[in-house]
């Protein structure tokens, strides 16, 4: 809940815990670990019609559906080919009509460190027309700078509901 | 294993084709088999697991020693080097056994000789152990004996047998019954539960069931005298036999109940009520006691009466005596006070009732929902990889006879498990229905009222998960038709209605999902009422004003009941806020139409989660998608010259006499490199609401059958697209929904 209020209280959410931290171009990304259920390398998605771009379809994860979504095009990255280092992070979201799975694409996974709540600053005003809702906050860690991710707010706003087109 | 005996039973008749092509298989396999052929070998084996499914289908007891004694050569010529040595003789056997098999399928009994010489054949020339064969020969002479006692170890199988078919036979004796009721004079489906009741004598007789036997003769004579028209078939005649049915159920349970415990020695419940009931109907005196309510179990003082234990008296004379406001012991405890019978017979008796009150199917057990799913997403994927494996190329060209022996074996273990599992969830809605309709007999008797209840579209397939929860909603919903909808006879005359009321079951799958319907002909809701009531209730704010459906969703509230009097079949307001939870964790919804003075309709609308079609897979560009076949009217590639437009915009294709719109699969669904001209690629005719569509695609890839998923979180509702499937090479393929492509093309194919 804490986590929905958005980045006025971010630094007071985030307790000393552990990010997946990702590649995106020349950005860190984090993630909350809790969040993620596995990581699976690129595999053949199917394109599904009338959805909005960055869904790039439906995957079958072992048995199940579930929807894929690129962060590049979500993020407003150029496109770009898949490689060996795509990866594809499942998370687990609580939406209001229970838990799903979704698949995102990243450029490349890193490592999961731990970031403590000192290490956290808050994100800067971007001024109007840059949405930072999503990030929970900026964390330097070992001179880089990861920016720690909301994903269910990244997926949602804008995002998950309007997946029908 | 006599069959010879057991002449009323089985009556052949049955469909011997899918036996027959099995037969063959195996001549096949046999005659082209070269040595070692381990695949001609899978071949026989799965024939041989087939005839044996067959056979036990169709109640043939006499086959499964043949097949499994194949089966046992097969195995051992899989797995045993030395047994393949004897690879033609064992070609032999298999051509032997077949045929005698196939002689009990076209009508004739085992050949017990012929086959007990292939078994010794068997175990000197393969040196194979195998069971049966002289053994059962020493049996089938036992059962011909005068045993009294039901010498259940005998033969476990041909209980087993009875138990299902006899089951079977009161069931469809019960809803032969409602007819009945309906038309006492129709002849036919009097002769239908004589007939019914005239197999489980005979069966029961040679299994030396007396009981059974007794009660079974009792109606049976019951019934032949209204056959002959020598008694009129009335309400209470019903009852008998309803009662009767019931008897026969509670006896057929305990028969089950000691094949599956081995020999118990526990007493039936007694008959000699139910047959005196029977006497006193035949002779025309109808002072009998009211019937039980169908579905609850006896009373204690019932059981302990029907054992001989106590008699009625006995019983009221301690209730009486019971002083004022004690009520809170139990009557087996007050009659063990009064010495009126002994401790173990009361603990006896509550054994008894106990095992009536659950006594639905012991051998179902109740597994939860997300382990099914788990294990039935499991086995989809097994398959997959199986196949995977099977068809990858470095491994087709793999040179070892062990290795094809156990891919075929591994691929037969992952076909049946996925035939079981598929079978685990899905099931006809129409037994849950056929249970309704006995349960409207009841309620329509109790209330007076005369209802008569239809049943549409129960051969819909339902996940079994979901006919579990949708039976009690069901039951709130028929008891608030049966109770609050359908008025009584005098009533319904007064209204220029005919005085039989109806209830309509309907299921039908809509647009990826499952409609379950519960329609009468009563009184309908009345929303002025309903709102006045919202309103003294503090549900609605006063003066609010509400749409009719907004209306008839307050009856969904918690305790919000519309009935002014409350019967003890339902109005306590508790039934339909019930109905609303339930349907909602199914993830379905519950639409309500009515029409003042005409009736009114409940409808419940499930979301198809794990549903199976049939479908076409089709491809477009590089996309494939599935079709569902029941849509799909035929396929075609047009000539040039059928493809026409109109102001160069709208097109269409002529279809023999027929023009229908065109719908370009790839423009819809923005697929790259689909193929552009009509005459170039095919078209598929699909038709939806009498609506008929020609949908261009690439080309058809194959038939197949599908589990529908959804396809995960705020994905469910794309347009077009009901739902994905895993494919064989483990994509998922989308699942077309015709109805939705109707939709979406609806405007630009009215030609504007």
């Amino acid at each position: 809940m804490a986590e929905r209020q958005g980045k006025n209280e971010t630094t007071g959410t985030i307790k000393s815990s552990k990010f997946l931290t990702f590649q995106m171009g020349d950005e860190i990304y984090g993630l909350d670990i809790l969040k993620v259920k596995e990581i699976i390398g690129i595999m053949d998605i199917t394109p599904v019609p009338q959805s909005p771009g960055y869904v790039k379809g439906v995957l079958n994860l072992r048995g199940k559906i579930i929807p894929v979504v690129d962060l590049r095009l979500k993020f407003g990255f150029d496109e770009r080919e898949y490689t060996e280092r795509t990866c594809i992070i499942v998370v687990e979201l609580d939406m209001a009509e229970g838990k799903m799975l979704v698949g995102i694409i990243v450029d490349a996974v890193s490592e999961v460190t731990n970031i403590s709540e000192s290490d956290v600053e808050p994100t800067p005003e971007f001024g109007a027309g840059f949405s930072t809702d999503y990030i929970r906050g900026m964390a330097k860690i070992k001179g880089k700078v990861v920016i720690l991710l909301d994903i269910s707010l990244v997926l949602s706003g804008g995002g998950l509901g309007q997946f029908a087109g | 294993m006599t069959s010879a005996q057991d002449n009323s039973g089985q009556a052949g008749g049955a469909d011997k084709t899918p036996a027959e092509v099995q037969f063959d298989r195996i001549s096949v396999a046999v005659l082209t088999a070269s040595r070692d052929d381990m695949r001609k070998l899978g071949e026989i084996l799965s024939a041989f697991e087939q005839i044996g499914r067959i056979a036990a289908a169709e109640g043939r007891a006499d086959v499964p020693d043949a097949v499994s004694a194949g089966d046992a050569v097969g195995t051992a010529l899989m797995f045993d080097d030395t047994a393949r040595k004897h690879w033609d003789k064992a070609m032999d056997i298999f051509g032997r056994l077949a045929s005698c098999c196939q002689e009990v399928f076209r009508g004739a009994k085992m050949n017990r000789p012929v086959l007990s010489r292939i078994f010794s054949d068997i175990r000197e020339h393969l040196e194979i152990e195998i069971e049966g064969g002289e053994a059962e020969e020493s049996a089938s002479a036992a059962t011909g004996g005068a045993d009294k006692s039901m010498a259940l170890d005998q033969d476990k199988e041909l209980y087993t047998d009875f138990i299902t078919e006899s089951m079977e036979h009161l069931d469809s004796i019960e809803v032969k019954m409602v007819d009945l009721e309906a038309a006492p004079d129709d002849s036919e489906t009097l002769n239908a539960i004589f007939r019914a009741f005239h197999t489980i004598k005979g069966v029961s007789g040679f299994l030396n069931l007396r009981d059974v036997n007794e009660l079974a003769h009792r109606t049976e004579t019951l019934l032949d005298m209204a056959r002959r028209n020598e008694l009129p078939v009335t309400g209470s005649v019903i009852d008998v036999i309803f009662e009767a049915i019931d008897g026969m159920k509670g006896m057929i349970r305990d028969v089950s109940e000691k094949v599956s415990a081995g020999a118990a020695t526990r007493e039936f419940i007694g008959t000699d009520r139910i047959i005196a009931r029977i006497t006193a109907v035949q002779e025309g005196r109808e002072d009998t006691p009211p019937p039980r309510q169908a579905g609850t179990p006896p009373r204690l003082g019932d059981v302990l009466v029907d054992q001989g234990k106590i008699t009625q008296a006995q019983i009221e004379e301690t209730l009486n005596s019971q002083p004022e406001g004690g009520g809170r012991e139990t009557l087996g405890m007050l009659l063990i006070e009064d010495k009126k019978v002994s401790p173990k017979d009361v603990a006896q008796a509550l054994r008894i009732q106990k095992n009536a009150a659950n006594a639905i199917e012991t051998q179902d057990i109740r597994v939860n929902i997300h382990k099914l799913d788990g294990l039935v997403d499991m086995v989809g994927e097994l398959v997959i990889a199986q196949s995977l494996v099977c068809n990858d190329p470095d491994v087709m060209s793999i040179d070892s006879q062990r290795f094809y022996r156990n891919l075929s074996q591994l691929g037969r273990i992952t076909s049946e498990l996925q035939k079981i599992s598929m079978s685990l969830r899905m099931v006809p809605i129409k037994n849950t229905f056929q249970k309704m309709s006995r349960m409207v007999r009841d309620l329509a008797k109790k209330s007076g009222k005369e209802v008569t209840m239809l049943m549409e579209g129960e051969d819909t397939e339902v996940d079994r998960n979901m006919i579990e929860e949708i039976h009690d909603p069901l039951v709130h919903m028929i008891r608030n038709s049966v109770d609050h909808g359908v008025e009584k006879p005098d009533v319904r005359l007064a209204a220029n209605k005919s005085a039989l009321g109806t209830v309509t079951l309907r299921a039908f799958h809509h647009g990826g999902n499952v409609v379950i319907a519960v329609e009468d002909d009563g009184r309908g809701l009345d929303p002025a009422k309903i709102l006045a009531k919202g309103q003294e209730r503090g549900v609605v704010a006063p003066g609010a004003s509400l749409s009719e459906s907004e209306i008839f969703a307050l009856l969904f509230e918690p305790g919000f009941s519309t009935a002014e009097k409350i019967t003890d079949i339902s109005g306590r307001g508790v039934g339909l806020d019930v109905v609303k939870r339930n349907v909602e964790k199914l993830r379905g919804t519950i639409e309500t139409r009515s029409n003042l003075g005409q009736g009114s309709t409940f409808q419940m609308k499930f979301p198809l989660t794990l549903a199976i079609i049939d479908g076409i897979v089709v491809r477009v560009g590089e996309q494939r998608y599935i079709m569902p076949t029941n849509s799909i009217v035929e396929a075609l590639r047009p000539p040039r010259e059928d493809y026409l437009t109109v102001e160069q915009r709208a097109e269409m294709i002529r279809v023999r006499e027929e023009l229908l719109p065109l719908v370009r699969l790839h423009r819809l669904f923005s697929i790259q490199g689909g193929i552009q001209n009509p005459w170039e690629g095919l078209v598929v005719v699909i038709e939806s609401e009498g609506q008929k569509r020609a949908v261009l695609i690439d080309e058809l890839l194959g038939k197949q059958e599908v589990v529908i998923k959804t396809l995960g979180g705020g994905m469910s509702n794309v347009r077009g697209i009901s739902g994905g499937a895993i494919m064989g090479d483990g994509r998922v393929g989308l699942i077309i929904d015709v109805s939705g492509i109707f939709e979406i093309t609806g405007r630009q194919a009215s030609f504007n």
